[in-house]
């Protein structure tokens, strides 16, 4: 009996042993790549070298215009994707039928996840910019090629199509943990669909649609394949101001970079680019993250 | 619920106590009809027997609806179901009284000029401690005054021997008077309502006991 | 089985020819053919055995069945003498006047305040001062103001089970209805808070008219004036409710209530 007893007890431990160990490697892996990327970068970072523009010698310019380019775009895809897909999300859980339309939409969706995303860019010049922008362009411009080309606005739509699937999952999801006692209950007092879900259901929500947001994020800042041919573009004299302009954007200027055949110099501008997009994303993150800590809170004490 | 329960229980105490009244003051009344020789008097006993009656069945239907609806525990059960028994020996003891009213009736030609009859002192001795035992039996069910109970249950001995007193004193008008025989029963049966309404006095106040304490007193052997 | 008790009675709601359907494909009925008068500020309970169609029948009375979807309602419902199931009837203003609470407490997850000021917000009532004067009469109409009134500004998710209940009542009250329905409203709580909310009962039907669903029959023998028994989707027996308890005239009213089955 003690011999089984004893048994268990070291298999029991040697699967947490294993378990342990796992995340160790892990960890480990990360760590190394995390070094690796700053200990190297770090080295050319400076003040300058994020506020100034790029120069003709790789070592003397900064990547100020990359670091805007990619801040706008991942802003302007959020404002894109995620009223979008939070209102996909609220039809298709709380006004649509449960029939084959209905059905049909999901299984889009779903697809729509696992589109590679250099499709995503071609779609978005196909689409965006050969179709809509030069639409645009004929309609109010006069031929004139302003919206019909490359731009920040294409790039960021493409991104948020790319990222949308994600918003309505997230967002669906948090509807769906909303009780239907509430939902009663807001209707038992004479409240209509739509002031239930203005009032009570979109603001319980908040959290999960955050959450998406951030997915969203993370995925869209770092995609480089759906704004190659829809709106990046490197050393560009100067800042996007207007939406159809073209912008600079963080990876691919890393792209750009590694392709250089100076790799003495452009090493060390490489790992810094790195280091600073991996920065950005991080801080983006953090911004949201505190974002949902506060509403959670304040639901909490509320 | 309590605060219904409390309202039916006080609606109930209410009906209890108005036909506790209306019992002891038809004894009452019928005594003092036997005394004055009032035919008139004794008739009014004999008509308010209705209200009597009527409030037995009120009192019964109180309980029952109090059982069905307000399902009382412990204290209460037993107050509710005490009262349906308090509610009989009340009805009884109002029958009693209207019987004595109804010898009255009867004897009032007999008694003229027989003022001094010894069988009549009993009577009317017996009468005041029956009507007081009435008195305080309802005193003890209604406040659980278990002390008030055991000494009107002591009582009952003493009604019980005027009780004997009277047939003893009856026996010669049975068997030297035959023109009082009449007299005699009349005046035995007198006695014997009397002695039923202490035993029934007797009975309320072993369910006062009862109701207050929860123990059964009743049927042991002094 | 439409009785008429007391010349003294209003009648509220009239229930005709009454027929539910889960599933409007097909046949299988819920409610059989419900005829059934309630009357002004009693309070009626529904009782009978667990599926029987009490809890739907509920629902019909402030559309609430409206929510399921595919099914079917035959017959009229009279509030007040208008017929509540036609289509041209606003739900909105229908839901106003008849109440719902039910059978779990569901506040939302909002401040006590803010769940009692739902209801006249979505009417339309903007004015702070008339807020707090609804909140405050509306939580002393259910006693819970003592205990909340230095909390309003706390989410009602932290009150107890009771307590919760007595706030969706509350909240239920903030809108002013005429008639309130209540789906086993204490079959969560504890013997305590159950009194309590039986105490509420007895206060409100002062002013409103209560429509109780209970699987506790001695709560519709305490609570209710008049009951009515349902069996299987149809109406057996409905009377007072001191008949229905001490002498009913069907047996399967008799058998029900003396726990001989369901």
């Amino acid at each position: 009996m003690t011999q089984v007893v004893y048994k268990i007890k070291k298999k029991f431990n040697s699967f947490v042993l294993v378990t342990f160990l796992a995340t160790l490697i892990i960890l480990l892996i990360l760590g190394v790549i995390f070094y690796d990327i700053i200990s190297q970068g770090i080295s050319h970072l400076s003040w300058e070298f994020l506020c100034d523009k790029p120069a003709e010698e790789i070592r003397m310019g900064g990547i100020f215009p990359a670091i805007f380019g990619t801040a706008l775009l991942v802003l302007v895809m959020t404002v894109a994707v995620v009223p979008i897909g939070v209102i996909t999300a609220i039809y298709l859980h709380e006004y649509a039928k449960n029939n084959k339309l209905t059905r049909l939409i999901r299984v889009a969706v779903n697809n729509l996840a696992g589109v590679p995303a250099i499709v995503f860019g071609l779609f978005g010049l196909g689409f965006f910019i050969q179709f809509i922008g030069h639409g645009i362009d004929n309609m109010f411009y006069g031929g004139e090629i302003v919206y019909g080309r490359p731009a920040i606005i294409w790039a960021s739509l493409t991104l948020a199509l790319l990222t949308l699937p994600v918003v309505i999952v997230t967002t669906e999801e948090a509807l769906r943990n909303i009780s239907k006692d509430i939902r009663e209950a807001s209707f038992a007092l004479g409240a209509t669909k739509f002031q239930t879900i203005m009032r009570i259901i979109i603001p319980n929500c908040l959290s999960g649609i955050i959450t998406g947001a951030i997915l969203a994020i993370s995925r869209g800042a770092g995609e480089v394949a759906p704004i190659l041919f829809t709106g990046a573009a490197d050393l560009l004299p100067k800042l996007p101001t207007s939406l159809s302009d073209q912008f600079m954007d963080l990876k691919f200027h890393i792209f750009v970079l590694a392709q250089s055949p100076d790799v003495k110099n452009s090493t060390p501008v490489l790992y810094s680019t790195v280091l600073v997009l991996l920065l950005l994303i991080f801080i983006l993150n953090l911004i949201a993250f505190i974002l949902r800590s506060q509403l959670r809170r304040k639901f909490k004490s509320h | 619920m309590k605060i219904r329960l409390d309202d039916e229980i006080n609606k109930l105490r209410k009906s209890l106590l108005e036909m506790g009244n209306a019992v002891e003051e038809a004894i009452g009344i019928a005594i003092k009809a036997l005394k004055e020789r009032d035919t008139l008097l004794a008739k009014q006993v004999i008509k308010n027997d209705v209200i009597i009656n009527r409030l037995e069945i009120q009192i019964d239907k109180s309980c029952l609806k109090i059982f069905a609806l307000k399902q009382p525990i412990a204290f209460d059960l037993r107050f509710v179901a005490s009262s349906l028994k308090v509610n009989n020996d009340l009805e009884r003891m109002g029958d009693f009284a209207s019987r004595i009213a109804e010898d009255v009736v009867e004897l009032a030609s007999e008694l003229d000029g027989q003022y001094t009859i010894p069988q009549l002192n009993n009577i009317y001795k017996m009468a005041e401690i029956a009507q007081l035992m009435v008195k305080l039996c309802m005193e003890a069910f209604m406040q659980k005054n278990v002390e008030i109970a055991q000494r009107v249950i002591k009582q009952d001995d003493e009604v019980d021997r005027y009780y004997d007193a009277i047939i003893k004193e009856s026996g010669p008008y049975v068997h030297e008077d035959p023109e009082r025989f009449q007299l005699a029963l009349s005046l035995i049966n007198i006695g014997k309502c009397l002695e039923r309404i202490g035993d029934h006095a007797k009975n309320i106040c072993e369910d006062a006991i009862y109701t207050s304490e929860g123990e059964i007193v009743k049927h042991q052997t002094p | 089985m439409n009785q008429q008790f007391s010349n003294d009675l209003i009648e509220k709601i009239k229930v005709e020819n009454l027929n539910f359907y889960y599933n409007k494909n097909n046949d299988n009925k819920t409610l059989k053919n419900i005829n059934i008068s309630m009357y002004e500020k009693q309070v009626t309970a529904l009782i009978g055995p667990s599926g029987c169609g009490k809890t739907t029948f509920l629902k019909t009375i402030n559309r609430m069945t409206d929510l399921i979807d595919n099914c079917k309602v035959e017959g009229n419902i009279f509030i007040d003498k208008n017929n509540i199931l036609k289509n041209e009837i606003d739900v909105v203003h229908l839901r106003k006047k008849v109440g719902m609470v039910f059978q779990k407490s569901n506040p939302f997850p909002k401040s006590i305040f803010e769940n009692i000021a739902y209801g006249p917000r979505i009417f339309g009532e903007r004015n702070k001062v008339k807020l707090t004067e609804i909140v405050e009469n509306t939580l002393k109409n259910v006693a819970l103001w003592d205990e909340v009134k230095d909390r309003l500004n706390q989410s009602a998710l932290g009150l107890s089970g009771g307590q919760q209940q007595r706030l969706c009542i509350a909240r239920a009250l903030a809108v002013e209805p005429d008639i309130i329905l209540m789906d086993e409203p204490a079959s969560a709580l504890d013997p305590i808070a159950t009194t309590k909310i039986e105490e509420l009962i007895f206060e409100l039907k002062k002013n409103y008219t209560i429509i109780i669903v209970t699987h506790n029959m001695q709560q519709a023998a305490r609570v209710s004036d008049y009951t009515a028994f349902f069996y299987l989707g149809e109406l057996i027996e409905y009377t007072s409710t001191e008949k229905i308890f001490t002498n009913p005239s069907v047996k399967k009213t008799e058998d029900y209530v003396t726990g001989r089955f369901g």
